[in-house]
């Protein structure tokens, strides 16, 4: 048994709306347990039993979740992943703006993408408190980068005022 | 030194926006997870299990202030927490917890009177408890602020030390997090990730057991650092988490965790540092790399933990 038939299971045992035929659910599932190396929590040594527990085990906080939040975070787990790639991405050419070095000219490119994802992402009711917040920091972030402000987004000052004291 | 555990909210002010609604991102500053304002925001509380009067209390919160809302959800927050957890806390802390004082230093107000009070607060932040224990927040909505309040009241309810080392280092305190400066002013900042995760796994926590599912899934539904507190907490003992965050026992989780990754002496420290990374790196590739580490800890500690030995 693989580990995304695993998950699976634990998934349409927990959830009784869940459509475990859905594609881009079980892709997203994939991506999940490549990401999260589950593969180390299956050994041919084990019983079936007991890969399974190890397996429920650790996505147990993600169980929690209400279903409406689990059924979209898997359906467009590439997409969220791609978002907060491209938003890394931004942040850094916002602080080498920041630091007076060159922007490089691909950065309407990256806007480009990064707006066309997270506007699929902003509609979905499941997704968007997820990443509604990275989607906001990441625009201040374009502004800055892109001359259209001043403003620093949060994650930016935080790390322009690096050394200044520990946060807490 | 400011203690800055700050929600904090910007504007976004751009052409490029794609939506109409407000734009105001928030975060804990110290921490992991942006909040966001929702411009549908209910206030409507289902009750919960704590009484009457807090019930009706806070079935109302629609003709309540803000203040009000802030304070409720910190009176809430700390009668739990004493009711839950108060065995682990120390007298100190509990007679701090007990008294009417906090709630009298909490301050909700509005983002403008915000920004002229603290004028060297960054201008995103939304709030933020200092050292003597003074929560102030801006106004943003309702379930902004009953996650806000509850998350900073949760930091309070936590184990507060500060003391001078044998070696004569500085040490701050908070949960399970340890700031160190050493007399040449160099600091050590340990366990920041993981002490956001423990406080905002027990914020959400506290926020469903009173019926506040729409403020506890508004924000940071799915905070690596979180998930992690909890895989920990199952693995390691509920009681020597909540004795090394609310009370004084930190060596008691740490060496339990460690025991449970074949006696590695340096496995809680690792955990701690990938932690860090997983939420404050920007490296892919130092992500991946905390990721496979944290799983295979994970691996570990789960089989030493269930009897499942790995050939």
């Amino acid at each position: 048994m693989t580990v995304v038939r695993v998950v699976c299971d634990i998934l349409e045992k927990r959830y009784q709306n869940i459509s475990i035929n859905d594609d881009e659910f079980i892709s997203g599932i994939s991506q999940y347990t490549k990401d999260n190396h589950l593969e180390m929590l299956m050994t041919v040594n084990e019983t079936n039993n007991e890969n399974i527990a190890l397996v429920e085990s650790f996505i147990e906080p993600l169980l929690e979740l209400p279903e409406e939040f689990i059924v979209p975070y898997f359906v467009y787990y590439d997409e969220i992943k791609e978002v907060k790639k491209l938003s890394g991405i931004i942040f850094d050419i916002a602080y080498d703006v920041y630091k007076q070095r060159s922007m490089p000219d691909k950065i309407d490119e990256y806007e480009k993408r990064f707006m066309k994802l997270a506007a699929c992402l902003y509609n979905c009711d499941g997704i968007r408190t997820m990443v509604e917040a990275t989607i906001s920091e990441t625009i201040m972030d374009l502004d800055f980068a892109k001359g259209k402000t001043d403003k620093f987004s949060m994650r930016l000052s935080r790390r322009v005022s690096v050394g200044k004291c520990p946060a807490e | 030194m400011r203690e800055s555990r700050e929600y904090s909210t910007s504007n976004t002010n751009s052409e490029t926006a794609f939506t109409n609604e407000t734009k105001e991102a928030s975060t804990v500053s110290d921490g992991p997870e942006f909040l966001r304002e929702s411009t549908e925001i209910s206030a409507e509380v289902s009750g919960g299990k704590y009484g009457s009067e807090v019930n009706d209390y806070l079935s109302n919160t629609e003709l309540m202030t803000s203040q009000e809302i802030a304070e409720a959800a910190h009176c809430e927050t700390k009668e739990n927490m004493i009711a839950e957890h108060g065995e682990c806390m120390s007298d100190e802390l509990k007679d701090m917890l007990e008294s009417d004082e906090t709630r009298d230093k909490l301050t909700v107000m509005s983002s403008e009177e915000y920004t002229q009070v603290f004028e060297d607060v960054d201008v995103n932040v939304l709030g933020h408890c200092d050292f003597e224990g003074n929560i102030y927040m801006k106004d943003i909505s309702p379930e902004i602020v009953k996650h806000v309040s509850t998350h900073e009241t949760m930091h309070l309810c936590a184990n507060r030390e500060n003391y001078y080392s044998e070696n004569g280092e500085y040490v701050q305190v908070s949960g399970v997090r340890e700031i160190t400066t050493n007399e040449d002013g160099m600091i050590s900042d340990n366990n920041q990730g993981l002490n956001e995760g423990l406080t905002e796994m027990y914020t959400m926590r506290e926020l469903l057991n009173r019926g506040e599912n729409n403020a506890a899934y508004l924000i940071s539904s799915y905070s690596e650092a979180r998930m992690w507190s909890q895989r920990m907490e199952k693995l390691a003992g509920k009681e020597r988490v909540e004795a090394a965050y609310f009370g004084q026992d930190r060596e008691g989780l740490r060496s339990e965790f460690n025991r449970l990754n074949d006696g590695n002496e340096k496995a809680w420290e690792s955990f701690s540092r990938d932690i860090d990374l997983l939420e404050y790196s920007r490296s892919e590739a130092e992500i991946e790399q905390a990721k496979w580490c944290l799983m295979s800890q994970y691996s570990t500690m789960a089989r030493n933990k269930y009897g499942i030995k790995e050939f």
